[in-house]
This record gives structure tokens, C-alpha cells and sequence, in this order.
């Protein structure tokens, strides 16, 4: 099953290795990107960060996809990394799954921030308010403990 | 009056913290002596940092997410002191003041922006000392905030609690002592639910094993985790990489700025901000070292300041790594303009920085800073006024030692140092060797640290019986591991760290109240 969906632009870090993989007991953790996947030196480095006892795949969009589908019916507890939105709308177009955790969106250009940790530009913004007509709950959410901020909540004030 | 505006120097002396690399001068244990200090009773300082230090173990500062800040805990320990309230209301205007003093931050973090734009187009003109200046003033602004803000809390908090809590019935100030009791127990379940790992989850009952059965103390417990954790590497056939320069580099710098390279790092955090992060800090640190790299090409050095002037976070203690590696990176891309693709040095760091604190903030906020806790509150609690002392070098000897090799190192090494880390999986047996001795600390503490027994005296006939001697019959200090269980099953279920501290006082008076407690 997918536990968790994240985007976040610094993949594999001290949030997700320390306090997600914990609180949600997560065996898998899924990069799934199609920059990672041919970057060796990537791979490396988000290799150093893996958290003992959990395993770590780094695999493209169309495959990552795939492996969502067949892990959809299991037990296994899957959490799913991505670095940005249109990777989003990619999976949530193939896939019916619930909800999408925002978790650090670094400012670009023309960007606005909407969070302490994200921001969006109005690409992004389009892209969120596509999912959240399909039903996407949006939220963001650093570290587990943390209470949900809608992206519904934000957008439309 | 003047003892409120020395506690407001010493909320300064915390917030140093980010001048000193995350060196933990903040938190409680520490901050709690120097009130004691202030009000002319150390012991007393002593034992309320230490019993708060244990309170807020678990909070910790991961990715630049910030939890409630510690800081509070000074301010707390001066309101008792200062009101006569004692420990209890300590305790408790701890969870409180938390709450406040983090919204505080929230508040410099909108002011700080303006120092940040600075900094940002004094990088993009290359003006070195303007940039300087910013990184400093935006310290400035935080330490003038926390004064201000801790003066007025000591001096309007003590004349509210003096009345207060003073006016509060007996069985209700017991029941919040009763609580408090429990709070370590949260700070333990939320380490535990960030180290725990199948592998080594028999290490924590070994510690628990070796307080409650044979009595060791903390300090004898964390010396065995540590003699473990050394054999790991020592008889496992564990391969150490070779980390020296190879033989035919020709640095332009030399070991004088890679170690001024090193003194400015500490000061990272010093300007951080909720757009860049640390990435202020860390162009501070690089300055000197870029200068000498560019020398006179006054635009090169500023396209170098503002490549170096961007977002960055990472575990504090590791991010002179980072630096290393793109000083080496600098430095080849100054030798080679026409080949290489300066965008690579802000890839490499970019792609670098999350895996290193993904490591780093596990071994330092989650272990090593427990164990140095662990030791110094057993020895604060008691009133022995070196707890401060033996927790800031219990976890500064390591960090200061990895911030130095890390930064001269990563720079002789260059991207090389990345995959000398990956070789022979030692960050992988590293993490395992650090979270035996933190799992065997917080084993031990769940024993020794919990202090929750009852009262409770069931009679049958003639017969009266203890209940805690029954229980302790059956397993010493059953109880307080329940307790620590209970917290890390209602953590995993998504309930919020504060609701707990809350739930866990109102339970204290609750079970005081009927007299199990």
C-alpha cells in the first residue's frame, strides 16, 4: 500500500529518513524522478541517507507509476518521494490515490511563498487546483507530528 | 528588575547557539544553571534545567522545521525561582512559554527578510562586507526580540504565577508534579519512534535490563553502549576508506582559510530565514575563501557569492562537508572557465545536503545529543551543578571533530570525499554503532528517569499489599516502561507531542485525585 506521497525538492533528508519512515513503520522508500534515475552521483548520495532496515528504490516516472499500481494491492508500506508538480499530475492522472504531503518546495523564480517550507509558482498552482478538483486532498506537513495546512485553505483566500 | 534583565542576557547567551554551530548552549540544562545562577541558588538551577531538559528531550530541530523551542525552558526556571513557585510551576509554565517563545520566532523570521533581500543583492554586487554586515545584523534583530520578549515574560510571569500558583489547592499542585513525572516519558517514546530499528531493538532492553535490575546509572550504561558500539567496528570486518589527499593536488587554498572557513561556519544559523535557510549562512562562510579563489575578478567573485547565497539546509555539525566540497568545486571551475558548468557545484551541494543530514541529524540531535542529556540530567536531577558542563562536552568533543576533519577533508577530497562515505557502507555501520549506545541510553532512562510508582495499598483480611512492591516483584520499573510504550503507540497514531504533554499532566492530577498515583 502507499502510505505516503511526498513532494519534496530535497528528496531523502533528515525529515523523511528520521520521522516519516518511523512514524508510518515504512519498508520502502520510492524516489521516483527521471533526473535521479540516470545521475549516478545522485544515486550515491541519496544512497549515504538511507535509514537502516528500510529499503530505498530510485526509479523514472513511468516506472515508478507501475510499481505503485502492483504495490496498491499489498501490505508492504510504501512511501513515495517526488521533487515537483507535474511528476504529481503524471501519477495522479494513472493512479486513484487520496492524498498528496507537501513537504519543502525551495523558492524559484517567480514563485510565492505559501508556507515557512513551500513555495509555488502559478504552474504549480494550476496543478494543485487541477488534483484538488479530482478530489486530492493537498496538505502540507514537514514532519509527521506536525497539524495538516490545507492547500485548499491557502488558495482560496 | 536587574535579575529580569540579566535572565534576558542569558536568553541571548541561548540564542547564541547559532553563532556556535548548534553547540546546544540552549537547551535547558544549560540555561537552568546560569538562572540558578542569576538568583543566586545554582543546585536549584541545576535540578530545573535538568528536570526540564528531560521534559523536552524529545523536541528536536529537524530540517528546519522548528518544534517548540527550548529556550523557554530559561524563562520558565526564572519565573519559579524568581515567584517561589518552584519546581512544579516550572515544570509546568514550561509547556507554555514553548508555545510563545515559537511564535516569537515566527515573528523574526518575517523581520529577518529584510536583511536576507540584502544580503541577497549585496552577493549579487559582490559587496563582501555589506553581505557581512547583514549576516550580523540579522542576529542582531533576533537576540534584541528575544531580550526584550524575555524581560517582560520573567518580570509579568512572576507576579501572575505568585499569584496563581500560589492560590492553587495542594492535591492539584501534587497531581501536576504527578504529571510532569510522566513528561520524560514522551521525550523517550518520541527518540525511540526516531532510532528504533529491528536490528538493534534488543539493545534497548539491555539498557532497560542493566538500570532496573542491576541499578547501573546512566553514565556506566552509555560507557558500555559506546564499549559496544566500538567492538561493532572492531570485530566486524568493517573497512575504513582511505581518506588522504591524493598526492598530486595543487590547492589554492591553504589549511589558514579552509580553518577560517571552519570559525565561520559556526555562525551558519546565525541569519537563517525561511527562504534561504541556512544558504545565508553558508555564503558567510565561504567568503574569505572565494576571495582568495577569485582574487581580483570582482565579477567572478560575485557570480561565486551568489551561486554560494542560496538555499541550503542541512544537519549544522555536517554542513562544513558541504563547504569543502564546493570550495574544491570553486576552485576547479576558477581553473577551468571555458569547460565546466558552474551550475554543477550548486548540483552537487544541492544533491548532497539532504542524504548528509538525513545521517547527520540522527546521529547528533537524535543520539548523541540524548546520550550527553541522558548523562548530564542524571547527574543535574540529583543537584550536582557539572551536568551543564559534562552535556556540553559530552556532545561538542565529536561535533567540533567532525565539523574540522569534515571541512579540511571534503576540501583535499573534493566531490572524491561523496564516494569515499559510500565505500564499504560506513555510514550505514556508523548509524548502527551510534544507535546501539542511543538505544541502551534511552533503555536506561526509561528505567531510571520515569519516576511514576502508586501509593496503592490493596487490603484482603489481614493482609495489606503494596502494589508497587507487587509490580516491582513481577519486573522492576513495569510501569514507566508501559508508560514510555503507551506514548510511542499514541505518537505512532498521529497524536500530537503537545496534546500529550497536556493529556499526560491532566492525567497526573486525574490518578492523583483517586489516589493511584
Amino acid at each position: 500500500m502507499i502510505s505516503v506521497i511526498r513532494i519534496d525538492d530535497r528528496l531523502l533528508h533528515g525529515q523523511v529518513a528520521l520521522l516519516w519512515t518511523q512514524t508510518y513503520s515504512i519498508h520502502t522508500v520510492v524516489i521516483v524522478n527521471d533526473k535521479v534515475v540516470n545521475d549516478e552521483f545522485l544515486k550515491m548520495t541519496l544512497g549515504l541517507a538511507k535509514p537502516i532496515g528500510v529499503e530505498l528504490k530510485i526509479i523514472s516516472v513511468a516506472d515508478g507509476i507501475a510499481y505503485m499500481r502492483e504495490q496498491m494491492e499489498t501490505t508492504r508500506r510504501v512511501m513515495v518521494i517526488i521533487n515537483n508538480l507535474l511528476d504529481a499530475k503524471r501519477i495522479f492522472d494513472e493512479l486513484d490515490l487520496p492524498s498528496l504531503n507537501f513537504g519543502n518546495l525551495r523558492e524559484r523564480a517567480d514563485s510565492a511563498r505559501y508556507a515557512p517550507a513551500i513555495s509555488l509558482t502559478s504552474e504549480d498552482i494550476e496543478i494543485c487546483k487541477y488534483l484538488l478538483d479530482k478530489g486530492v486532498e493537498l496538505e502540507i506537513r514537514r514532519t509527521p507530528d506536525e497539524s495538516k495546512t490545507l492547500i485548499k485553505k491557502l488558495l482560496n483566500k | 528588575m536587574l535579575q529580569s534583565i540579566l535572565v534576558g542576557l542569558i536568553s541571548v547567551i541561548g540564542l547564541c547557539d547559532y553563532l556556535t554551530g548548534t553547540s546546544m548552549i540552549q537547551r535547558p540544562v544549560v540555561l537552568g544553571a546560569l538562572v540558578g545562577l542569576v538568583y543566586g541558588d545554582l543546585p536549584t538551577g541545576v535540578i530545573m534545567g535538568s528536570s526540564i531538559e528531560l521534559i523536552f528531550m524529545g523536541q528536536m530541530s529537524i530540517g528546519g522545521a522548528v518544534p517548540v523551542v527550548t529556550l523557554a525552558g530559561c524563562v520558565a526556571v526564572a519565573i519559579a525561582m524568581q515567584s517561589g513557585a518552584g519546581l512544579e510551576a516550572a515544570l509546568a509554565l514550561a509547556v507554555p512559554f514553548g508555545v510563545l517563545y515559537s511564535m516569537l520566532d515566527n515573528l523574526h523570521y518575517i523581520l529577518v527578510q529584510v536583511f536576507v533581500s540584502g544580503m541577497d543583492k549585496a552577493a549579487k554586487e559582490g559587496d563582501y562586507k555589506k553581505y557581512e554586515r547583514y549576516h550580523w545584523c540579522a542576529f542582531g534583530l533576533w537576540s534584541l526580540l528575544y531580550f526584550v520578549s524575555t524581560v517582560i515574560c520573567v518580570n509579568l510571569g512572576s507576579t501572575l504565577v505568585e499569584n496563581f500558583f500560589n492560590s492553587l489547592p495542594a492535591w492539584l499542585m501534587d497531581g501536576i508534579s504527578a504529571g510532569t513525572k510522566l513528561l520524560p516519558a514522551l521525550g523517550f517514546a518520541i527518540l525511540l519512534n526516531s532510532i528504533w530499528n529491528k536490528k538493534i531493538a534488543a539493545f534497548f532492553f539491555i539498557g532497560f535490563v542493566l538500570a532496573a535490575y542491576l541499578g547501573l546509572d546512566t553514565i556506566a550504561i552509555a560507557i558500555l553502549g559506546a564499549s559496544v558500539a566500538v567492538l561493532y567496528f572492531t570485530l566486524g570486518s568493517t573497512e575504513l576508506p582511505d581518506f588522504s589527499a591524493p598526492a598530486d593536488s595543487k590547492p589554492m587554498l591553504t589549511k589558514k582559510e579552509i580553518n577560517n572557513m571552519f570559525w565561520r561556519a559556526f555562525t551558519l544559523e546565525a541569519s537563517y530565514n525561511y527562504e534561504k535557510f541556512q544558504g545565508t549562512g553558508f555564503g558567510y562562510a565561504l567568503i574569505p575563501a572565494l576571495r582568495k579563489i577569485y582574487g581580483d575578478d570582482k565579477e567572478a567573485l560575485a557570480e561565486a557569492m551568489s551561486r554560494n547565497c542560496v538555499m541550503f539546509q542541512t544537519t549544522p555539525q555536517c554542513a562544513p562537508i558541504n563547504m569543502g566540497i564546493t570550495l574544491a568545486m570553486e576552485e576547479e571551475y576558477s581553473r577551468n572557465r571555458d569547460t565546466m558548468d558552474p551550475a554543477s557545484i550548486g548540483a552537487v551541494r544541492s544533491a548532497f545536503m539532504g542524504p548528509l543530514a538525513g545521517i547527520g541529524d540522527s546521529i547528533f540531535w537524535g543520539i548523541l545529543r540524548t546520550v550527553a542529556a541522558g548523562v548530564a540530567c542524571s547527574l543535574g536531577v540529583q543537584g550536582n551543578v557539572a551536568a551543564p558542563l559534562v552535556f556540553l562536552i559530552i556532545f561538542n568533543v565529536p561535533a567540533v571533530f567532525t565539523r574540522y576533519y569534515g571541512a579540511h577533508k571534503s576540501y583535499e577530497l573534493g566531490m572524491n570525499f561523496v564516494s569515499k562515505l559510500s565505500q564499504y557502507n560506513l555510514l550505514e555501520n556508523l548509524s548502527i554503532a551510534a544507535g546501539i549506545v542511543g538505544l541502551m541510553v534511552i533503555g536506561g532512562m526509561t528505567s531510571s528517569m520515569v519516576w511514576v510508582s502508586t501509593p496503592l495499598v490493596i487490603t484482603a483480611g489481614d493482609m495489606a499489599i503494596s502494589v508497587q512492591e507487587f509490580l516491582d516483584s513481577l519486573l522492576p520499573s513495569m510501569v514507566p516502561l508501559l508508560t514510555v510504550y503507551i506514548m510511542s503507540k499514541l505518537l505512532k497514531k498521529n497524536i500530537k507531542p503537545v496534546v500529550l504533554m497536556i493529556s499526560a499532566l491532566v492525567v497526573g492530577v486525574l490518578l492523583t485525585y483517586i489516589g493511584v498515583l
